[in-house]
């Protein structure tokens, strides 16, 4: 599904440069739950943007479904993360100014159709994470397991192949990220959504089918 | 998208005031310059109604006691009737008259009054002797003007512009009509309008149009002189006339004093006199919007900054970079929107309030047009440098940030 082939990522600033990521190789295979772990600096957030399609490398190439996306203009990667990428990220990153059923049909604005089906497919991704109750709450109104849940409607409404959850339970206590987990899951055993995840904590990881490890922007596996 | 951008705005509404409130003053300031601008250019354009080529204007000043008395006034009169005659005699000139007054001048004399059925009619008054008419090329439309038999006769003959005919008689044919005076009509002879001229814009060509009406002055009458002459002269006759004519004036009145002009030099200075305000307005008007439009550039791109997270986000799920660009412009196109309809409100009360009653409703209605056209594109204008930096955001550094 997604192939990294000789990854670098330096970040150049006007004195320092940081080597973020070297020589990474590797390829996540449809309908995989990996999760990436590693300490704080590690790379982590770099080769999960890189996956995304947020991010282009320094050096190397990035493959969707095994196609190369290095020379794809901002039109053509606009429409693979919105046709096929979900992101959920650790602050949420939802839009304080929009109900929750607004920030759900956000992916749904890049593509063309009708309002009102916009509206049914926000409310079904709303059913699965289970806040069919809060759909014209703000934001602001919400737990953060509710804000998670509302950033997960909005990364699966669009139904992507993969999603990628940059430290989805990092801000959160552990009840409430156990729901979130449960709710990836769910996506990945009967959905099939292929599920890329950052993070922290072994006891989430050791829940997934792999674990990739980062060290100082190498893998160390 | 549409629907997408309204809520954005509408839920936004409060850190979008100070947009709306700056799209509110400056169209306002804009509407203003434009009504005025526009007033000007449509008056400027209007026929003067008069040619002020090769006339020549005389004022004389005499001792008070001159009017003292019906005898005094008459032997006035009298010295000025033989002036305009000696003065026809002289090679250049071509016709003199006297009249109350004569263009550029900015003394004027005015009555109002209400009609027997209520209505309110408001005229100036131009008092004079029959060639003036003449002696100002003044265009007559209809009827005729004003002849010495009519000194003779048992009713006041008077001479109308259109405004005033149309606002007294309507469509019908003034010609012949009385002049229905309402309850002052008590005393004198009963006024008919014996001609219509297009027009005499006295104050020159930024006059505001008023009604006019030309009463007939007769020199054989004991009637408070009149001090101002206005003289024709033969095409080109050159300024150093000036001199001889003043001589002439002194030898005909010695104990008189007399100040002669052009009216094209008189011309001159009104028009100056007239512009520089309006220039003066016209500079600050362009300051103000200026800064207005500096602010609402500061003011956009503030907004575009405190929204990079979202609009990283916005990208992240799949918007292009012109995506982007059309909402940040689009948005704001609604919030300019929503400033010129509270403006548009503004603007309707003025008119009710009676306030500038001057500006017709088609000045009205092409400044409202102008500075509604001007401030979308001035909004657009300022709105293009923010909503491109935004469109270049890059969406993996804002969502960096926290
Ligand atoms: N935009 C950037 N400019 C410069 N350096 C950056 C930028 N983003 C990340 N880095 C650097 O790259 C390295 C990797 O950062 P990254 O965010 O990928 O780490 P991480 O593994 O996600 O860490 P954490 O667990 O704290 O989130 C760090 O040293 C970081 O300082
Ligand atoms: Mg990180």
């Amino acid at each position: 599904m997604i192939q990294l082939r000789a990854v670098e990522k330096v970040y150049r600033t006007d004195r320092i440069e940081t080597i973020a990521l070297s020589n990474v190789n590797l390829e996540i295979r449809s309908g995989e739950f990996v999760s990436i772990m590693g300490p704080s600096g590690c790379g982590k957030s770099t080769l999960l943007n890189l996956m995304g399609l947020l991010d282009v490398p320094s050096e190397g190439t990035v493959s969707l479904a095994g196609e190369s996306v290095v020379s794809y203009s901002d039109r053509q990667l606009s429409r693979l993360r919105n046709r096929r990428l979900g992101f959920v990220f650790q602050t949420f990153h939802l839009i304080a100014d929009l109900s929750v059923v607004d920030n759900v049909e956000i992916p749904l604005l890049y593509r063309r159709m009708s309002g009102s089906e916009r509206r049914r497919l926000a409310l079904a991704a709303l059913e699965r994470v289970g806040l069919s109750s809060r759909v014209h709450h703000f934001p602001a109104q919400l737990s953060g397991g509710q804000q998670q849940r509302v950033a997960i409607a909005r990364a699966i409404v669009g139904e992507p192949d993969v999603l990628l959850a940059d430290e989805p339970t990092g801000n959160l206590d552990s009840s409430m990220g156990d729901e979130v987990m449960a709710i990836l899951h769910d996506l990945n055993s009967s959905a099939g959504t292929t599920i890329v995840m950052v993070t922290h904590d072994e006891r989430l990881a050791g829940q997934t089918g792999r674990i990739l490890r980062l060290f100082d922007g190498r893998q160390v596996n | 998208m549409i629907r997408h951008m309204f809520k954005m705005v509408w839920n936004r509404k409060a850190s979008n005031a100070l947009i709306i409130l700056e799209i509110l003053v400056s169209f306002l300031v804009v509407f203003a310059v434009a009504a005025m601008a526009i007033f000007n250019w449509r008056n400027y354009h209007r026929p003067l109604g008069y040619e002020w080529e090769d006339v020549w204007h005389v004022r004389f000043r005499v001792g008070d006691t001159e009017f003292d008395d019906d005898e005094r006034r008459l032997a006035a009169n009298r010295r000025v009737e033989r002036i305009l005659r000696e003065l026809e005699t002289m090679d250049p000139v071509v016709q003199a008259s006297a009249g109350h007054f004569p263009p550029y001048t900015r003394s004027s004399s005015s009555r109002g009054w209400n009609t027997s059925d209520g209505r309110e009619i408001h005229t100036e008054i131009i008092l004079a002797t029959p060639e003036f008419l003449d002696v100002l090329g003044i265009k007559r439309v209809a009827g005729r003007g004003f002849e010495a038999a009519d000194a003779a006769l048992h009713w006041k003959p008077v001479v109308v512009n259109r405004s005033l005919a149309v606002d007294l008689f309507g469509a019908e044919d003034p010609i012949g009509r009385t002049i229905d005076f309402g309850s002052r009509d008590d005393d004198g002879p009963e006024t008919r309008v014996i001609g219509v001229i297009d027009d005499y814009r006295k104050e020159g060509e930024l006059a505001v149009p008023s009604n006019m009406m030309f009463e007939p002055f007769w020199l054989q009458m004991a009637q408070r002189p009149l001090t101002q002459l206005a003289i024709r002269l033969a095409p080109g006759t050159s300024a150093a006339f000036e001199e001889e004519l003043s001589e002439r004036l002194h030898a005909l009145a010695p104990e008189w004093s007399f100040n002669v002009r052009s009216l094209a030099s008189k011309r001159d200075a009104y028009l100056r006199l007239r512009l520089a305000p309006l220039f003066v307005a016209g500079v600050v008007a362009v300051f103000l919007i200026l800064m207005v439009a500096l602010g609402l550039v500061g003011v956009l791109w503030q907004n575009v900054t405190q929204r990079t997270l979202e609009v990283g986000l916005r990208r992240a799920k799949g918007a292009t970079r012109p995506n982007i660009h059309w909402q940040i412009l689009g948005e704001l196109m609604m919030i300019a929107s929503i400033g010129l309809t509270l403006g548009a409100l503004v603007v309707v009360q003025v008119p009710m309030m009676g306030w500038f009653s001057f500006l017709d409703s088609a000045t009205y209605g092409l400044a409202f047009v102008v500075s509604v056209v001007t401030i979308y594109l001035l909004a657009g204008a300022c709105g293009l440098y923010p909503s491109w930096l935004a469109a270049r955001v890059q969406p993996a550094e804002a969502l960096h940030y926290e």
